[in-house]
């Protein structure tokens, strides 16, 4: 190990006024990791569909809810029709995407290394009713840079995926993958900046636009 | 950076009569300010919160090198790399050592104040690679050739006109030759020109909100995305990230979080919030091959050990100047270094000596608006004011000061003495003031006068007349 | 020990008046107000003559050994006191607050300035919160705004107490001023220290008063009073400046602060 690391951790001993940590201590440490408590969290009254949809809205994210699976496609037309961007999109090799009637006249592809990226679909792993946010998870089905690189993200969630707070997407993650994929992305509306006199622009390096399409 | 804090003064009397930039200031009250009072209001449960991240925090620090050792292992886990630094000297070699090994050309930057802190830009352009900041306002501050000027909107200070001068001329060689002058148009521009760097780019520098000791994550709080595509679009990732950045779990994490937007900008949430865990996995479809975490000491390990630990809670809102009339008045580069504001004048003269950032302790009435806003809780006023004992106890502030306390508090002792002395002299000055009611000039108040009148005393001192009636009664 | 205004029956609280500074020097009158006040609301009062500073400018300039000094002054002087109160939310935030900080290492006086802590209080949060007094007898045929002193807002939560009494004034108009949260740009030596950063400050509560419509100011500080009204005179303007006391004693009949014969 570095000499540095020693210096850095030493330091910090002396400041705490101790040696090493003891076998105690770090079993408490770990044993709190792995209660991993969770805190006051808010308490809100509506209901999580209706609140998550708000929020969204009012971070300037647009929400459509379906009944089925099966109306995404024409949804995904109106969608593009209205924004007026030709009818293209990548599409994530999520597993609920696969199952989706696609309209002919939208050109849809699989994500492959080089897509045209200006207009994506992807799934999500979680909605968070709280703060109207999204959690999307890395892997092999899903790349990370369908979440920033277009102008237009489109993503469809089933009103199951829904929870209440981000605590319990945690908890989600937990339970499904038992470990961190290597990217979780929280997302909460379109990519903006204030960084122009203190003003709010949409769509400063991620999706100027996210749409998001709430099924069931 | 180098330091300027030496110059406080002077640079603060230059910044209040620079009419932009009270302008750009004034914004404050109306957007942060008054954006972090709506969450502020619409959520009962602030106060409880503000506790509960004061207690987590010093639960952390109280074992920070128990979870840097858990937070370590776990990177380590995930196939990452991590870096001790005790200087900024050492985290600059490892970053430089860390991009040669990779053969690296250019390295693109999210914003990160540590980065600021160590002066990373400076040092990767000596080494010779191409560095291009990504956060917009990192980015025009980049292409001025200046520091930021708040931890939060680095380019807060920047007019419209300004930004529209830099992108004109340093845009065409991107095949920008026309000037934009609208916002959308500004940041539409800027957002091709950094498309292709992001593209282009062999490192992506990022910093940490957080790291989490249970999964060796880092967490990154952006509304632009930047961060985001800087930790997946090269192919090796740099986060730089201070000790004290470290919390336990993602519960821990999830809490502050609910803190820091709102009590940065007045968002309940940022647009991104991402926790990112070591380099791309094998199956994983994109992101960066290798994934290196510096963490960075720089004084930190000596405030652990001293009476201003508290300031390790600082999750780098920004509230904290927000809300500052100092700040407000005179913004962040008067300051003369990183880190602005009040949270600024407790870190600087840490990191870069009291000796030569001795005014910015001083800079302060106390008014502790700060401390009522600071989401961790962070007792400002008490750390300026231990700042200040340091500096009387090494006798470093001013000996004219000095002497004018020594004489007040002699005098105060000695109440008849006091008395004896205060009621002459105000008599003379209620005489003197009578006629107009206060004065405009007087003599070792120049301080006083030199921007407000000073209001002549009623008369005798309450002391004597006083007395006087005590007399008159028995 | 002093001679208690005498018309006071002695199982009423006895209570120390701390007259502070400022108001010693520059404006008696406030602290006649505070006798009046505390009398009325049923107090005998006692005025220690051993009395001269809290000891803040010390204590805030880092000089922990004076401020200590004078602290331990203020304790003899006032210990014996049922209650020790005053007309400024800084000097008895000093008190409060600060002087059990100042101490903390000393098991000997801690217990001591604890209890003195516990006691003090400034003047217009004793009248409401500890005498219970909900209304005053007095009339200011004045529109007026309030300033609140930093010290008295942050440090003890003073911010309806005064208004509560205002309200009951006869004739009075309270108009709230913008950014009432917000510094005076007074801090003590800070004012003297950085006079332009401070100038630029009061200039912009006196733009808040003005914009107010008020034609008096009040307060419950005299340093910040005496910043306003430094910084009105200098812009030529007429607003009148008083001490909250003074205007719930009845007594802001003489000239107001900084106003000349002319
Ligand atoms: S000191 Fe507090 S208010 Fe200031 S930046 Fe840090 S956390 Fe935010």
């Amino acid at each position: 190990m570095s000499a540095a690391r020693e210096q850095v951790l030493s330091r910090v001993r002396t400041a705490l006024g101790r040696g090493e940590p003891g076998d105690a201590q770090v079993a408490e440490i770990r044993a709190r990791i792995e209660r991993h408590p969770r805190h006051i969290e808010p308490v809100f009254d509506e209901p999580a569909p209706l609140r998550f949809r708000q929020k969204l809205e009012a971070a300037e994210a647009s929400c459509a809810t379906l009944d089925s699976l099966a109306q995404v496609g024409a949804e995904v037309e109106r969608y593009l029709d209205q924004a007026g961007v030709a009818k293209r999109l990548v599409v994530s090799g999520d597993e609920l995407l696969q199952s989706i009637d696609w309209p002919a006249s939208i050109d849809v592809r699989p994500w492959v290394a080089g897509s045209d990226e200006r207009v994506s679909l992807t799934s999500a792993h979680r909605g968070i009713a709280e703060t109207g946010t999204l959690m999307l998870l890395s892997g092999e089905n899903n790349p990370t840079r369908l979440n920033f690189l277009p102008d237009y993200h489109i993503v469809v969630l089933t009103a199951d995926q829904l929870v209440l707070r981000m605590e319990d997407a945690w908890d989600s993650l937990r339970s499904c993958f038992g470990e961190m994929p290597r990217t979780v992305n929280f997302i909460s509306g379109p990519s903006k900046t204030a960084d122009v006199e203190q003003t709010v622009e949409y769509g400063a390096h991620g999706p100027r636009c996210l749409h998001v399409i709430l099924v069931g | 950076m180098q330091p300027d804090s030496r110059h406080f003064k002077a640079n603060a009397e230059a910044a209040l009569r620079e009419p932009r930039l009270q302008a750009a200031l004034k914004q404050l009250e109306l957007g942060f300010v008054a954006g972090r009072q709506r969450c502020y209001e619409a959520l009962p449960e602030f106060e409880s919160l503000r506790d509960r991240a004061r207690d987590i925090l010093d639960h952390t620090l109280e074992n920070l090198d128990a979870y840097l050792v858990e937070y370590e292992s776990r990177v380590i886990e995930s196939g990452g790399q991590v870096h001790w630094a005790s200087t900024p000297v050492q985290a600059r070699e490892i970053v430089i050592d860390i991009c040669r090994a990779a053969k690296a050309r250019s390295v693109i930057r999210g914003k990160s104040m540590v980065g600021e802190e160590i002066g990373i830009n400076d040092a990767l352009e000596a080494a010779g690679f191409e560095v291009t900041e990504t956060d917009l306002g990192e980015y025009i501050l980049q292409l001025a050739g200046e520091p930021p000027s708040h931890i939060v909107a680095p380019a807060i200070h920047k007019t419209r006109e300004e930004i529209s001068d830099l992108f004109f001329e340093h845009h065409r060689e991107h095949g920008f030759t026309q000037r934009q002058t609208e916002r959308s148009a500004l940041v539409a521009e800027a957002r091709q020109v950094l498309r292709e760097k992001f593209l282009g780019a062999d490192v992506g520098m990022t910093g940490a909100n957080f790291l989490i000791a249970e999964t060796g994550s880092n967490v990154i709080v952006t509304n632009e995305g930047n961060g985001d595509l800087s930790s997946t679009l090269p192919r090796v990732q740099i986060v730089t990230a201070a000790i004290d950045k470290v919390v336990p779990t993602l519960e821990d994490a999830s809490l502050l979080l609910r803190l820091l937007g709102r009590s940065a900008t007045g968002q309940e949430i940022t647009a991104y919030t991402t926790f990112t865990t070591g380099p791309k996995r094998a199956r994983d479809a994109d992101g960066p091959g290798e994934y290196h975490v510096v963490l960075i000491d720089n004084h930190r390990s000596e405030m652990l050990g001293s009476e201003l630990r508290p300031m390790l809670r600082c999750i780098r809102c920004g509230a904290c100047m927000n809300h500052c009339p100092v700040y407000g008045r005179v913004g962040g580069h008067a300051y003369g270094w990183v880190y602005p504001g009040p949270m600024g004048s407790v870190l600087t003269p840490i990191m870069v000596g009291l000796d030569e950032a001795g005014h910015l302790p001083n800079a302060c009435t106390l008014n502790g608006r700060c401390e009522t806003v600071c989401p961790v809780k962070i007792p400002l006023p008490t750390l300026l004011r231990s700042l200040r004992r340091r500096q009387h106890l090494q006798r470093q502030n001013s000996r004219l000061a000095r002497i004018a306390l020594s004489l007040w508090t002699w005098v105060a002792l000695r109440p008849r003495l006091y008395q004896a002395l205060t009621r002459p002299a105000m008599s003379l000055l209620s005489r003197l003031g009578a006629k107009s009611g206060s004065f405009r000039r007087m003599l070792l108040a120049s301080g006083w006068t030199r921007v407000r009148d000073l209001p002549a005393p009623q008369g005798s001192t309450f002391q004597a007349r006083w007395q006087q009636r005590q007399r008159g009664r028995k | 020990m002093e001679i208690p205004d005498t018309n006071s029956p002695s199982d009423q609280p006895h209570v120390g008046l701390f007259v502070t500074c400022l108001v010693d020097l520059f404006r008696p009158s406030v602290g006649f107000a505070a006798v009046e006040l505390l009398q009325r609301a049923g107090c005998r009062v006692t005025v220690p003559r051993a009395q001269t500073c809290c000891g803040q400018p010390a204590f805030n300039s880092g000089d922990d050994w004076h401020a200590k000094q004078i602290a331990m002054q203020v304790l003899d002087a006032f210990e014996e006191f049922d209650y020790v109160v005053g007309p400024s939310g800084s000097c008895m935030g000093t008190i409060r607050c600060h002087y059990p900080e100042m101490f903390a290492d000393d098991s000997r006086l801690l217990p001591r300035f604890e209890a003195l802590c516990a006691k003090s209080h400034e003047l217009v949060s004793f009248l409401v919160d500890v005498r219970g007094v909900e209304a005053v007898e007095a009339s200011f045929d004045h529109c007026v705004t309030y300033h609140d002193s930093c010290s008295a807002l942050r440090e003890l939560g003073i911010k309806a107490q005064p208004r509560k009494l205002l309200a009951t004034v006869a004739g009075l108009h309270i108009s709230e001023l913008q950014g009432t949260d917000i510094c005076c740009g007074f801090g003590g030596t800070f004012c003297v220290k950085y006079p332009e950063i401070s100038g630029s400050m009061v200039a912009d509560k006196v733009a808040a008063v003005a914009a107010s419509g008020a034609d008096t100011l009040l307060s419950g500080d005299l340093g910040c009073l005496l910043n306003l009204s430094g910084k009105l005179r200098r812009e030529g303007k007429s607003t009148r400046v008083y001490h909250v006391a003074e205007v719930l004693a009845n007594m802001a009949d003489g000239k107001s602060i900084g106003e000349g014969d002319d």
